[in-house]
């Protein structure tokens, strides 16, 4: 950070409201409000009544009204929040039509190799910005993943050696005061065990798999309510197309170790039925590996950016989800700046337990 | 849409959400406090956030989830204001639109007259401006976490913020202004330069 940016912070820490307000005595009792929110089933209602009682008091009308706005507001969004790029009229693509037959046929975890074993390695692109230019760099890492169908497992996590984008990002970098970055964290090596509990058994906005439903059609549906509703979890709103939202959600769904290979098959087909999705044609990941690849454009994120699926048509195992930057934002230098960000899938298989060598399944 | 099922393991469940609660809620209460209205305003806020955590706690990152639970509590702070503003002829006041009016008691006239200049800048910015300024300034965010709760990416978040700084710069300037021209020393902020984006 230049100085100018330090002393601009620094002002406007200066006028953090927070240092003038303080810590008034008599407020909410965190403990109080934590044992009121748990004590409620997770799955009621979303605003349980004796519970809202509780917490509104004196004000529930004036929070009832809130209540209203806020659903009001919701509908809004959900109608309004109709992004750019959409396009009427469902179509499929031949090509997931094809992978979906070899994805039917994917094996599944048994009893005696029942870690699923999931290896990523993920390149992603860092910008420190300092005074009106900007500096960028890689720092890739490898993830290795064993997840038993209860959430139990182990999760390893490497970080790789980071790299300039360019000579011109380290000159910046070394002006501005070389300040720690990627080289702290190059080599470093975290391990996470997993307890059972958070089961991979359900997606993210708490829908079981095996809820989903099989029939293309129908889960083409699923997946644009999921990514229309700003209840879902699932990026709506956040100005994204109904297509890019679904690459993520599908790719999320696609990596899951507990996917069956009937809804894998089914994924891929309705993937196709997404308005918007694209066949890209054959490409290679940054892994170099040859695939064909499904996507979408978006220039939400503030540069125009294809966000693509790559697999391999053959195994329908998904190799890489990838956002290629088409135009360097103006901020950044357009020279060596790397445009490509992805997350290779490298290896899958099973594993009769967390840390061992597992059975690849390609 | 098919309803959700309760998890197996309801006694696991609410220990790490009790656990996550305790470990970020002093933050999330200081953001909403930041940006509420009053400190009843923003314990509101903190409870339909904890609210929407509890009912989709699948949804929480386990790993970071802070920037999630922001970008919640921001969520319900923008729709606090608009109802409020459809429920009354004025707005709840974004709590620097009346930062101009700082504590005339101070010692240093002039550091007074860079405050209000200042304050003055940063009033004029919109509110995505100021939220992407603040999320790093007051919340003390990286840019990654930063980005998770204005929903876009660590990049884009690092254009907005240089965007958002150069106008605020600009908008100083407007008024005949420059930064660290008070007899009072602004910034020896040593903090954590790091402004890693994605």
């Amino acid at each position: 950070m230049n100085p100018r940016d330090s002393l601009l912070d620094e002002a406007l820490r200066r006028m953090d409201p927070l240092a003038e307000i303080g810590d008034a005595p008599g407020g909410q009792d965190p403990e109080e409000l934590l044992a009121l929110i748990v004590s409620t089933g997770p799955r009621q209602a979303r605003r349980p009544a004796p519970l809202a009682a509780r917490l509104w008091g004196p004000r529930g009308r004036r929070r009832l009204l809130a209540a209203a706005a806020l659903a009001g507001i919701l509908a809004i969004v959900a109608l309004a929040g109709k992004p750019e790029g959409d396009e009427e009229g469902a179509h499929t693509l031949p090509v997931l039509a094809r992978v979906a037959e070899a994805a039917a046929a994917q094996p599944t975890l048994g009893e005696d190799l029942p870690y699923l074993f999931l290896k990523t390695r993920t390149i992603g692109v860092s910008t420190a910005v300092t005074g009106g230019q900007a500096f960028s760099y890689s720092a890739p890492s490898i993830r290795e993943a064993w997840i038993a169908e209860d959430g139990s497992g182990l999760i390893r996590i490497h970080e790789q050696p980071g790299r300039w984008a360019s000579p011109k990002d380290r000159k910046l970098w070394e002006a501005s005061g070389a300040p720690t970055l990627f080289s702290a964290e190059s080599g470093k090596m975290t391990k996470v065990e997993l307890p059972p509990g958070r089961s991979p058994n359900f997606l993210p906005g708490g829908t079981p798999l095996s809820d989903l439903p099989l029939d293309p059609s129908e889960l083409a549906a699923w997946i644009e309510a999921q990514v229309t509703d700003p209840a879902a979890g699932a990026g709506a709103g956040n100005g994204f197309s109904v297509a890019v939202r679904s690459i993520a959600l599908v790719s999320e769904i696609l990596s899951n170790p507990l996917a069956s290979p009937e809804l894998r098959a089914a994924l891929f087909e309705a993937e196709g039925q997404i308005p918007g999705i694209r066949d890209l044609g054959e490409v290679r990941d940054q892994q170099g590996r040859r695939g064909v690849a499904v996507g979408a454009e978006s220039a939400n994120s503030g540069a125009p950016t294809v966000y693509s699926m790559i697999f391999d048509p053959k195994t329908s195992m998904v190799l890489a989800s990838q956002e290629e930057i088409l135009e360097a934002p103006s901020a950044l230098p357009d020279e060596g700046y790397p445009r490509t960000e992805s997350t290779l899938y490298l290896q899958v298989g099973a594993a009769s337990s967390p840390g061992a060598r597992p059975r690849l399944w390609h | 849409m098919r309803q959700r099922r309760d998890l197996p393991n309801r006694a696991d469940r609410q220990r790490s959400f009790e656990a996550l609660f305790r470990a970020t809620h002093s933050r999330v209460l200081a953001y909403a406090r930041r940006r509420a209205a009053s400190r009843e305003c923003a314990e509101e806020v903190v409870s339909e956030t904890y609210m929407v955590a509890w009912r989709r706690y699948e949804a929480v990152p386990g790993d970071e989830p802070l920037p999630w639970l922001l970008a919640t509590a921001r969520r319900v702070l923008s729709n606090q204001r608009r109802g409020a503003a459809r429920r009354a002829a004025g707005q709840i006041p974004y709590p620097l639109d009346g930062a101009a009016a700082v504590d005339p008691s101070t010692p240093h006239p002039e550091a007074l007259a860079e405050r209000q200049a200042f304050a003055a800048a940063f009033a004029a910015l919109d509110e995505r401006d100021r939220e992407t300024l603040t999320l790093i300034a007051w919340d003390g965010l990286t840019v990654t976490e930063a980005a998770v709760v204005m929903e876009c990416t660590g990049a884009a978040f690092s254009v907005r913020l240089h965007r958002a700084r150069r106008r605020l710069l600009a908008e100083l300037a407007r008024t005949g202004h420059r930064l660290g021209e008070a007899s009072e020393p602004v910034g020896n902020g040593a903090r954590d330069e790091r402004t890693e984006a994605r």
